[in-house]
């Protein structure tokens, strides 16, 4: 029990070094890592790269800042306008201030949106008013056994709104509950469209109420799509209503009005660990898919054909001088947050590569010497070596703060 | 024999208890006091709002409250024990040195969960007035590493307490202040969910680790 | 048949010696005494007497079991007295009587209550409150009531004002001697010990200085005083003296030889005195004679 003790003990301060020590690694040394912006240009019909304060198209020529702006004239329509520079009309459509913030969106996808925790309560909007101004409502719904509104003032569930939208949703074969819930729920949009939803079975619908009655439309899914995410987007266009990510068929927008589910050209993106961006501009979209160490960029038309790509590769964090120090130095570490989530768990990273033995191999010189300066016999400490030998120096470290008493102590040696 | 040794853990940590109590209930009547009132003056809707998308925790005034208990509740034990080696005479008594040591520990482990049932409780019951059980449930969760790092605050501390030597209280002083440490790391709401139950398991072993500080006492590390 | 046996013990602290090969017996029924200077051992004894200490080698019995694990049966024939009278001070002198009188059936609290009945001390007032003579009191009431076979009495006249010492050692002879308790008893202070004990044994840094019955122990060990006819003389005593004084032409000197012995030593040795006298020595005396004054 007393020995169980002091390894509960050793544990803990080797789940503690490797949490500390590698954080406090990282602040001193760890470089910035590269995240470069990728955007499209419909004048010079290519990529144009922003790496920190470096632009530059793909086959490396530098843009002076004036030429940037000048070939993302829909980035940077109102200085152009300002400057007298914007051309009147490009590939023969006249260039128009209000035409031009319609069309341009931008959006972004990380993975910690995956993985983080959802609120269950959702408000659903009156998305034909009549009013300019959207209100908030004074319930809010949930989606379990049944779809339930509850009324916030009294905190008591509204049957009859409940069992009116319950009846909608079975009608249209949605099984309950739902997994999935994603809307705007703020006022602050140009207009409701309510909420997209999957239901237990994966199938998706959409959601909203119009003059106080359910609307609820089921949306024909191409194929079987294990749908991971969905974002509701608000972009004045009006081209489409949401995002759907899809852990087995890749990203798809779902258009307005007619539901129909527009693959977009992006192929091996894993929701768990790729961000995704998307910019939109009168002409085209450029899609941007980005791993820790490279990236694909991908443009688009607006019959969302393919009309370039291009991609780039750098040096991974252990490839780097910060990264390939720590790898030999630490065998792994652990970490309570993570990029890639908003969740809260032991994050165990192990070192890529074996050059972190050298250091496992001098901290369990150092528990050897340690031990035998102490009188203490090597026998009864093998599991300490053996813990110092794996886990390098936390191991080290957590041994030696939760001393091993229980091995007979040999007397001194007399001078 | 049981009832003599609880009945000296009692009398050293009673008023620590009535006074933690005390605070807890006055930091829930303070809670509910505040969010009757700001549901009053913001609208019951907009109040939820701010909690569900916002990230708002009307409970925040809880956080440090665990581990302030555990750390009295262990101090108002193990302190007077320290004191002059005190606790020679607990371990002089006619039975095992570890069994005592276990039911001193157990007494206090109960007495703090008890009481940090009891303000979840209170706590659960205020918010049912006011709140559906999707809000309750992810408040819970998210109240819930402070209330183990309480747990786990009380039996480090008991273990640093114990042990003979300064230089070991400072180092396991160290080790303990990195592992309470992630109980009170900021997290939005919920976040805390998938290591619950890890940190629950590991909180759970610690409550034996004060035997190693009898242990290294009673061989005579001092 | 003996309480304690203690065999070959040898302790280091870090790489410091303690002692080595140190053994003792306690018979039942005696009062022994460890007497020695701070710092030579005396709480390491009785660290490892008590289960505290584990020594690097050799073993402490009492009542036939080791010391490092003894079964609650035997700690209940043990009394111990902390040094300093330590107790638990956060409680009341009811508290402490309700808390300690459930761990063991045979109780007796009358003795205690008598005790405790001459302490000017209000029923709700803490032992840390009280002075040190008053938690002498409190400790010993326990321990009486406690009724052990064995009492260790770890430097139990620390701080204890002359009266409250004394009290404290003419209740535990009696004591001790009309139930036939066995008491081990370390002290520093070696003033009225003779009242106390039966056997002494005194330790010096390193080693045991005396070990018997303390009347053999004062009949055999002497002082005597000479003054020197020729201060200048080359005076060579070591074949007798444990412990030579000499200032100027007096010399103080401390054997285990009688007075005859000593007076043909000096003779052989061609040593010219004009003065030779015994002094009367008292236990303190004695104790001071053979470990030095400083």
């Amino acid at each position: 029990m007393i020995k169980f003790s002091r390894y509960i003990l050793v544990a803990t301060g080797i789940l503690v070094a490797s949490i500390v020590l590698p954080s406090l690694f990282w602040t001193i040394f760890e470089k910035v890592p590269r995240s470069p912006n990728i955007f499209y240009s419909t004048i010079t019909e290519d990529f144009v790269i922003v790496d920190g304060s470096k632009k530059k198209n793909p086959k490396g020529k530098e843009y002076t800042s004036e030429e940037y702006e000048k070939i993302l004239p829909f980035m940077f329509f109102r200085q152009l306008m300002a400057d007298g520079t914007m051309p009147d009309s490009i590939n023969g459509v006249l260039m128009e201030a209000p035409s031009i913030s319609r069309a341009s969106s931008f959006y972004r996808y990380t993975p910690k949106r995956t993985d983080s925790p959802v609120p269950t309560l959702w408000p659903m909007f009156e998305s034909q008013s009549g009013k300019v101004n959207l209100s908030m409502p004074e319930d809010y719904f949930r989606i379990e056994k049944r779809m339930e509104f509850i009324v916030a003032r009294t905190n008591e569930v509204n049957e009859e709104k409940s069992s009116l939208f319950t009846s909608a949703l079975a009608e249209e074969g949605f099984s309950f509950p739902a997994k999935i819930i994603a809307g705007i729920p703020t006022t602050r949009k140009s207009c409701d469209e309510g909420y997209f939803i999957t239901d237990d079975a994966g199938a998706l619908f959409h959601v909203k109420m119009i003059k106080g009655q359910p609307y609820v439309v089921r949306i024909e899914t191409p194929e079987e799509l294990d749908i991971v995410y969905i974002e509701a987007v608000d972009i004045r266009s009006r081209e489409y209503y949401c995002y759907v990510f899809t852990r087995n068929k890749g990203i798809f927008v779902v258009m307005d009005e007619v539901y129909d589910l527009q693959r977009l050209p992006v192929d091996g993106f894993n929701p768990s660990i790729h961000t995704f961006r998307l910019t939109s501009d009168l002409f085209n979209k450029c899609i941007t898919v980005m791993g820790s160490n490279w990236y694909e960029a991908i443009a688009i038309d607006d019959m969302y054909n393919v009309v370039a790509t291009h991609g780039e590769e750098w040096e991974d964090l252990y490839e780097r001088p910060d990264g390939k120090m720590f790898a030999s130095i630490f065998p792994f570490e652990i970490r309570m947050r993570d990029d890639n989530s908003s969740f809260v768990r032991f994050y165990f990273k192990p070192s890529p590569g074996v050059r972190w033995l050298i250091v496992n191999l001098l901290a369990l010189i150092a528990a050897v010497v340690l031990i035998i300066r102490r009188g203490w016999p090597l026998r009864s400490n093998i599991p300490d070596l053996l813990i110092t030998a794996v886990t390098g120096v936390y191991g080290l470290i957590a041994t030696q703060f939760f001393p091993n008493k229980f091995s007979k102590v040999k007397p001194p040696v007399k001078n | 024999m049981l009832k003599s040794i609880l009945y000296k853990e009692w009398i050293k940590i009673r008023l620590v208890v009535w006074i933690a109590l005390g605070l807890g209930l006055l930091a829930l009547i303070n809670i509910f006091l505040k969010v009757r009132h700001d549901i009053l003056f913001v609208d019951a809707a907009n109040y939820w709002y701010s909690f569900l998308f916002r990230g708002y925790t009307y409970f925040s005034v809880l956080k440090f409250l665990p581990f302030v208990i555990g750390l009295a509740v262990a101090i108002a034990q193990y302190f007077p024990e320290t004191v002059n080696k005190r606790i020679k005479l607990t371990f002089h008594l006619p039975v095992s040195e570890n069994g005592i040591l276990i039911k001193m520990h157990a007494f206090g482990a109960v007495i703090l969960l008890a009481l940090f049932l009891l303000l979840l409780g209170l706590f659960t019951a205020g918010s049912a007035i006011f709140f559906p059980s999707n809000i309750i449930r992810a408040s819970l969760l998210t109240m819930m590493p402070w209330f183990l790092g309480g747990m786990a605050t009380y039996f480090l501390v008991a273990l640093i307490l114990l042990e003979p030597m300064w230089i070991f209280r400072g180092l396991y002083a160290a080790v303990a202040a990195g592992f309470v440490t992630i109980f009170f790391t900021g997290a939005s709401i919920g976040a805390f969910s998938p290591v619950l139950l890890p940190l629950a398991l590991i909180t759970l072993v610690l409550s034996c680790v004060v035997l190693f500080s009898g242990y290294r006492f009673r061989k005579g590390e001092m | 048949m003996y309480a304690i046996e203690c065999k070959n013990l040898t302790h280091y602290y870090g790489k410091k010696l303690v002692y080595e090969n140190l053994s003792f017996n306690v018979e039942e029924g005696k009062i022994l005494g460890l007497l020695g200077k701070n710092g030579t051992g005396k709480s390491t004894t009785i660290n490892i007497l008590n289960g505290f200490l584990q020594p690097f080698s050799g073993v402490c019995l009492i009542y036939g079991e080791n010391t490092q694990t003894l079964t609650p049966e035997t700690k209940r024939r043990i009394g111990f007295l902390i040094e300093g009278h330590i107790q638990y001070s956060f409680m009341n002198i009811h508290q402490i009587e309700k808390f300690y009188s459930g761990f063991y059936p045979d109780w007796n609290s009358a003795p205690y209550w008598e005790l405790m009945s001459k302490l000017k001390v209000t029923p709700k007032q803490k032992i840390s409150t009280m002075s040190c003579g008053q938690r002498s009191q409190v400790a010993l009431g326990l321990i009486l009531a406690q009724d052990p076979d064995l009492l260790i009495l770890d430097d139990f006249s620390m701080g204890l004002d002359p009266g409250y010492r004394r009290l404290f050692i003419d209740y535990m002879r009696e004591y001790a001697k009309a139930e036939h308790k066995t008491v081990f008893v370390t002290s520093h202070i070696i003033q009225d010990m003779e009242r106390l004990i039966d056997d002494v044994m005194i330790m010096d840094y390193n080693k045991i200085l005396a070990q018997q019955p303390v009347e053999q122990f004062m009949n055999t060990f002497r002082q005597f005083n000479i003054t020197l006819n020729s201060p200048g003389q080359e005076v060579d005593l070591d074949g007798i003296a444990v412990n030579i004084e000499k200032v100027k032409d007096k010399i103080e000197f401390y054997t285990y030889s009688t007075e005859d012995e000593v007076k043909s030593y000096l003779a052989s040795k061609g040593i010219d005195y004009s003065s030779f006298e015994e002094r009367k020595m008292s236990l303190e005396d004695a104790f001071i004679g053979l470990t030095r004054k400083y």
